[in-house]
């Protein structure tokens, strides 16, 4: 089948989606008010609270909402072949994830630009509002396990890959240091010399692969995990300025270029799909993710249908930049109908290859012999990208193999394969490690609160005992995940929080919609939680008694059970007050009238 | 906002300015909210700033950061391997 096709259905459904589904929830469910003055003007300082065009707001949102995550979910789940991650694509962000992110910002815009987890404090009660914040917590350190996974699997072995992530150190300490003290905040000079330095390390790569160096730059898995872990505790122990704000510039422009990059040569090239529409692993016994397709394909794509880490950036900074509450519909809806544009994109590069070299690169070689399959490219492939690619499941590979073997097709550009596979890597490595600067430093920062109440000299933020103290024991706990696990153990984790960090948020859009009196429309996101909520509870049941408790993954077990308890206990609290304010008649009339949400 | 009597005298010393600087990062996955970090000194972008006077001391806050956040902080005089150095303390990220 032609790519195009995929591509006409996904524009065609998220248009109509747009302008009827996204329209119809933004005039008669919301009720967006036009002329409500926004957290933007009522509290416009210059800086944060800024009243912001909506097209510039919308790349703002964007960006922050797409990330690895779109495109490594869809790649992951083409094992079962490419129907199921498509429909889940297509419906999912349409129902549940555009109507989850929309909801949480008008919440959030409604109450000022605060966080979800004020909101459920404030809306449905403080044992949802602790339960949240435990919540986000344990979901933080399984999001970064589960995305250093992914480029522990790009580097190991890959001298040329670890050279250039491995620079991009120094170039980020050097913007730092010149916007620091050389030209101070020129972002713009500062972002031109990154940019300019992190091509050249690319193009650096394959000479720095045949000197004395190379032998240096070579680990194994394990290694490159310990090196990452390792590399996580300095990240959060260093000033921001030096490394993680300057890291950030890089990563925001080159996450734009490579999105832009292969929506245009999956339109120009117009791929053939290889995989066929469903695969014999849509009934369970996949070489990458083991369980059937329902529940799995559900939580291996988050970002793209719908991902409950949205709800952060929707709850974050977007509603204190929104100028008017009707441009929360191409904001918050239209952002996420574009990222699950980018993941049907993946989702294509990864179906264009041929499925037996699509599963070589997905699994260990020991079990893609098991399956029997013959590569057909795959040696090919791997001389393009300069790289053995076998064996390094975790979606980044797959995507940088696909994303060259469609821009091969286009003429000059079939020699610079090993550049793109390799810029395509540093792309996905240098967005992760962003991500694990910022959420190492916000774990150390809990657990010095936290600790702090055992023993108070931990909650000084400076006091450097505690600083190493919690930055290692912060490094330690993701580390020890990707140490000990791997993509079929770790993915499947992080996808079930995220999705399940989704289905508390979609109980809170339900509170918001009975609390402006509307529950005649409560299904909106009562159906879309009902699903999530269960198919995601189930996924976790059944990651605990098939995958983990086998394997004597004792942490993985308490980490689910953890994950699972918060996320009853939330449902039972939000369900508890539904049946109150509906069946007892506990919300009053004059409630609603002084609801913030009317 | 509170300056520990070591920190004032530090910072009167080198000219009795600071600055708070908070740093917006955008990411998927999280959404962080990261201890602003205090500087000596005048900052280049002025207009980005508030500014606020504590014994005797101008200190220019970025204007992402509330003024009532500033109650909970405190400017600390640090020092690691006789490098001297303010910090800042009692950021809630929660």
């Amino acid at each position: 089948m032609s790519a195009m096709v995929l591509v006409i259905i996904a524009a065609s459904v998220y248009a109509l989606a747009y302008r009827f589904y996204g329209a119809f929830i933004a005039a008669k469910v919301l009720a967006f008010d036009e002329n409500r003055t926004t957290p933007a003007y009522k509290f416009e300082n210059g800086y944060d609270y800024v009243p912001t065009n909506k097209w510039v707001l919308f790349g703002h949102h964007f960006a922050a909402i797409a990330g690895a995550g779109p495109l490594v979910g869809p790649v992951l789940a083409a094992q079962f072949g490419w129907l199921p991650g498509a429909l889940w694509i297509l419906i999912g962000a349409v129902l549940a994830g555009a109507v989850h992110d929309m909801v949480i910002l008008f919440a959030s815009v409604r109450h000022d630009g605060s966080s979800i987890i004020d909101i459920t404090r404030k809306e449905v009660g403080k044992v949802s509002g602790v339960a949240t914040a435990i919540a986000v917590i344990f979901i933080l350190v399984i999001a970064m396990a589960g995305l250093a996974l992914v480029v522990v699997n790009a580097l190991y072995n890959s001298p040329w890959g670890t050279f250039t992530v491995a620079a991009t150190i120094p170039i980020a300490i050097f913007m730092g240091i010149y916007m620091k003290w050389i030209r101070p905040d020129d972002v713009k000079g500062a972002t031109i010399i990154g940019v300019t330095l992190l091509i050249l390390s690319v193009v650096a790569g394959p000479y720095i692969e045949h000197t004395a160096l190379a032998h240096y730059l070579t680990f194994n898995q394990k290694e490159m995990t310990i090196i990452l872990a390792t590399y996580g505790f300095f990240a959060a122990v260093l000033p921001v300025w030096l490394l993680l704000v300057p890291r950030d510039y890089l990563s925001t422009y080159m996450k734009l270029g490579v999105m832009l990059l292969l929506a245009i040569g999956v339109i120009i090239v117009n791929p053939t799909i290889r995989m066929p529409a469903i695969t014999e692993f849509v009934a369970g016994g996949g070489p990458i993710i083991s369980g059937k397709v329902w529940p799995y394909v559900f939580i291996t794509i988050a970002c793209g249908a719908l991902s409950g880490f949205h709800s952060l950036v929707s709850s974050g900074t977007t509603p204190k930049m929104i100028k008017n509450e009707k441009d929360i519909l191409p904001i918050a809806y239209g952002a996420m109908l574009a990222e699950g544009f980018v993941a049907m994109m993946a989702l294509i590069a990864a179906t264009s290859l041929i499925p037996a070299d699509y599963f070589a690169i997905n699994v260990t070689p020991e079990v893609f012999q098991k399956l029997g399959m013959k590569v057909v490219d795959l040696p090919v492939l791997s001389q393009l990208v300069g790289e053995n690619v076998a064996g390094r499941p975790g979606g980044a590979v797959t995507l940088g193999v696909g994303m060259t073997f469609i821009f091969s097709k286009i003429p000059f550009l079939e020699h610079l394969g090993a550049y793109l596979y390799h810029f395509v890597i540093l792309f996905e490595a240098l967005f992760i490690l962003t991500t694990i600067d910022a959420g190492t430093r916000i774990g150390r920062y809990l657990l010095q609160e936290a600790g702090g109440l055992i023993y108070r000299p931990l909650k000084d933020r400076n006091w450097w005992p505690g600083i190493i103290l919690t930055s290692f024991l912060m490094s330690f706990a993701w580390g020890y995940l990707v140490y000990g696990g791997n993509i079929s153990t770790i993915w499947p984790l992080f996808g079930t929080s995220n999705q399940l960090l989704g289905a508390i948020a979609l109980a809170l859009g339900t509170t918001v919609i009975i609390k402006k009196g509307k529950p005649q429309y409560m299904w909106i996101t009562l159906i879309p939680f009902i699903f999530v909520a269960a198919t995601t509870l189930y996924a976790a049941y059944l990651n605990i008694v098939t995958n983990y408790l086998p394997k004597g993954n004792t942490l993985l077990v308490v980490l689910s059970i953890a994950i699972i308890l918060l996320t009853i206990i939330i449902i039972i609290d939000s369900a508890i007050k539904w049946y109150r304010w509906l069946k007892k008649g506990e919300l009053t009339k004059e409630a609603i009238e002084a609801s913030v949400f009317n | 906002m509170k300056i520990t009597k070591a920190a004032k005298e530090y910072i009167l010393k080198k000219g009795g300015n600071i600055y708070i600087k908070y740093h917006d990062i955008q990411n998927c996955c999280i959404e962080p909210n990261l201890t602003p970090e205090v500087f000596i000194g005048i900052p280049k972008n002025q207009e980005k700033y508030y500014i606020v006077g504590v014994d005797k001391i101008n200190v220019y806050v970025d204007k992402i950061i509330y003024e009532r956040e500033l109650e909970n902080l405190t400017i600390e005089l640090k020092s690691i391997l006789g490098i001297k150095y303010i910090a800042i303390n009692g950021w809630k990220v929660i």
